[in-house]
């Protein structure tokens, strides 16, 4: 074995084993629209696992920066909006490129029923893409646990599921593999910032706004 | 016309063994299989409102009453009450000339939906006479009695039966009785009283009614007076085909069937079935889970229900019966109809349970819902596939109403609109939307979110200001429109940006010159 991650120690000590002897598990990606985006990631965003995007304020385009992605899934499966911060627009959302019939919304009366709607739609296994927007009371009790168990879930159902935060949650752990901080830099380009990305390197990116 | 009246003039020959194309031929059976009885209510639309507001307010109308119908351009009074044709409102007669007669005259709107619930509630009273009963158009309910004279001891025996039940039950009624199914109906509305067994006898009745009665269209009927053809048996004695030609196939077809030359298949009436069942608990408890496992056992019996009666259920009522009489009754209402669906009411069931605080124990469980005709399929069709599609995101859909509350879930739908905020509309049941509105595709950069109203906005030194003053990236797109229905706008719009970056979509109001916030892109 060469490279800088064999060293004298590793063959003598059992049980720990070299991060790069070990294959990242097989995820199916959604191509993000977005090249530079997709390189970053590893061909698009991941299915199957959490994926977090940390928000400042809810004008911050995440949205539109999630909608390629989405329009190819509202041809066949549903997309499910749950607890959006305002009224989705029918003629925007076509303007995207969804299909319309495709996609719910769900609304909720208290926050913590926003991940009780997103864990039950993600049960049902009937969906392709939850996008939650969690509110920052919703995460309060056992909030780690909550998100390990739609974690699990989306890994068993294999959709596409993505939170949207608070960026004041970027220091507290999550059991997302793929982290992101959306900062609105400009009215042209949104700055993403991954700073947590599975098993692959952080790095930031800027990615053009559409409308 | 012209050359119809030599037709005419041709048909009144009697006719004779050379002709054999007359709309009345001579062989007839002489023994009916069958005897309908035609229950014709002439003053359903007013008995409907009266028994609903009874029902409501406990009052009899006193005062006069008219129901009136848009016909055409005029508005006429359908029907009225005994006080206000005492005061000489006719039926036909224009609101306005009733009004003027009557001033204090309540005149109310026909409401069909109610008038069909009453004809529906009469049909299935009427199954005590008989099994097949059929509810016709034109406020009328048709019973095939021929079976039934015998047990009612007679004919004359069970028209003093049915009439007296509905007087009881509120109803004015014309009857008639007749082998076939539309010349009972006819008869009953020409109010014609002499029961018809024969066939001659048949034929006699059926001639001397007046085409105004048959409830064909007004141009029809127009027609036919127009051609010195006021009876049916004037009509019947036209050649076939040059009465097909001039009025149309149907009306052929229903002089043949009213004097029973061709089939007239009527569709019974099937009484709704209600199930109930009632479990008693092996001991008092308030343990939610105890509960729900006795809920378990009334819903395989719903579900054995439905399967037996080929039927669904879409609204159920759960009762738990306290010590004492007591008892907390929970609604479970599904957006839509469920045929096998004991998991499913468990789930919803367990939903509502968790969020109920029980006031005492329960000592009896008992569960009752209206079973609907029609079965939902489910399980898998010969190829193996699944028959009901989206049956997960129904379940699902179910479950999140049942927590989040009714309106909970929405889709959307585009409107061909040019105000923005009507340009869209919430879709209550996304899973049977018609899918008719994907071909409207917007022409122009719509933002992805909309605020619920238009939010005014403040100004700093000229410039309209959210977060930070705004600079106009775009525009102005100038919306005029919605004068004819007095939601009247005129705006221009821009996409605006704020220093932090968000990207707007603003408006300022022409006529008030202020600005506003609508919608969010991205």
């Amino acid at each position: 074995m060469t490279g800088p991650m064999t060293g004298p120690m590793t063959g003598r000590m059992t049980g720990v084993i070299p991060a790069a002897l070990l294959r990242s598990p097989v995820i199916t990606r959604l191509p993000t629209g977005y090249p530079l985006l997709d390189n970053l990631l590893g061909g698009g965003w991941p299915v199957g696992v959490l994926t977090e995007l940390l928000v400042t304020g809810h004008a911050s385009g995440e949205l539109g920066l999630l909608s390629p992605a989405l329009a190819p899934l509202t041809t066949a499966g549903w997309v499910i909006l749950v607890a959006p911060p305002w009224i989705p627009y029918a003629p925007g959302l076509c303007w995207q490129g969804l299909t319309l019939k495709r996609v719910l919304m769900v609304r909720v009366r208290q926050p913590p029923e926003t991940l009780w709607a997103a864990e039950e739609i993600l049960r049902s296994g009937a969906c392709a893409a939850v996008i939650a927007w969690v509110p920052a009371t919703a995460t309060q009790r056992a909030g780690h646990t909550l998100l390990q168990r739609l974690h699990l879930l989306a890994a068993r159902q294999q959709a596409w599921v993505v939170l949207i935060r608070s960026a004041r949650f970027r220091r507290e752990r999550s059991p997302a593999p793929l982290r992101v901080q959306v900062l609105c830099s400009s009215p042209a380009t949104l700055q993403l910032d991954i700073f947590k990305n599975g098993w692959r390197g952080a790095g930031t990116v800027s990615v053009e706004r559409r409308f | 016309m012209a050359r119809f009246s030599k037709v005419r003039a041709g048909a009144f020959l009697p006719v004779t063994a050379g002709e054999p194309d007359r709309i009345v031929q001579p062989a007839l059976p002489t023994i009916p299989a069958q005897l309908w009885l035609c229950l014709y209510l002439p003053q359903l639309p007013l008995e409907a409102q009266v028994e609903a507001q009874v029902s409501q307010s406990g009052q009899v109308h006193e005062e006069p009453l008219a129901i009136c119908e848009e016909q055409g351009r005029r508005t006429l009074i359908v029907t009225v009450n005994p006080v206000a044709a005492a005061r000489g409102v006719r039926v036909r007669m224009p609101v306005n000339s009733a009004l003027a007669l009557v001033p204090e005259l309540v005149v109310k709107a026909r409401n069909v939906p109610l008038e069909s619930a009453t004809l529906a509630r009469l049909a299935t009273w009427a199954g005590r006479f008989t099994p097949a009963v059929s509810i016709t158009s034109g406020n009328s309910l048709l019973l095939e009695i021929q079976r039934s004279l015998r047990l009612f001891n007679g004919l004359d025996a069970l028209q003093a039966t049915v009439t007296q039940g509905l007087r009881v039950l509120g109803h004015q009624v014309h009857m008639a009785c007749t082998p076939t199914p539309r010349a009972s109906l006819w008869l009953a509305r020409a109010g014609s009283r002499q029961p018809v067994q024969t066939s001659l006898e048949l034929r006699q009745a059926l001639a001397g009614i007046q085409v105004g009665h048959l409830g064909w269209p007004a141009r029809t009927v127009q027609m036919l007076l127009q051609m010195g053809l006021t009876t049916v048996g004037d009509c019947a004695r036209l050649p076939r085909e040059g009465f097909a030609r001039r009025l149309g196939p149907v009306h052929l077809r229903e002089l043949d069937q009213a004097y029973g030359r061709c089939p007239d298949p009527q569709r019974l009436h099937v009484p709704p079935v209600r199930f109930a069942a009632e479990l008693e608990l092996a001991g008092e408890t308030i343990d939610a889970s105890l509960l729900l496992d006795g809920f378990q056992q009334l819903f395989q019996s719903l579900n054995q229900a439905l399967e037996s009666h080929q039927a669904s259920v879409r609204i159920l009522w759960c009762q738990l019966t306290h010590p004492g009489g007591q008892a907390t009754r929970l609604r479970l209402g599904l957006h839509r109809a469920a045929g096998h669906s004991a998991s499913l009411l468990h789930g919803l069931l367990r939903l509502r349970l968790e969020a109920l605080l029980l006031p005492a124990m329960v000592i009896s469980l008992s569960v009752q819902a209206d079973l609907l005709p029609g079965q939902v399929p489910v399980g898998t069709d010969l190829l193996g596939q699944h028959m009901q599609t989206d049956g997960g995101l129904h379940t699902l859909l179910e479950r999140l109403r049942a927590r989040l509350g009714g309106q909970a879930v929405q889709g959307f739908a585009l409107r061909a609109e040019h105000r923005p905020e009507t340009a869209w509309r919430a879709v209550a049941d996304p899973l049977e939307e018609p899918r008719a509105s994907e071909t409207l595709i917007p022409s122009r950069s719509r933002p992805v979110w909309l605020l619920p109203a238009p939010a005014p906005l403040g100004v700093v030194a000229d410039q309209p200001a959210w977060h930070g003053a705004l600079t106009l990236e775009r525009g102005p797109e100038r919306i005029e429109s919605g004068w004819w229905d007095g939601g009247d706008i005129r705006r221009d719009y821009y996409r605006a940006s704020n220093p932090q970056g968000a990207m707007l979509w603003v408006y300022r109001d022409l006529r008030s010159q202020v600005w506003y916030l609508q919608g969010i892109f991205g």
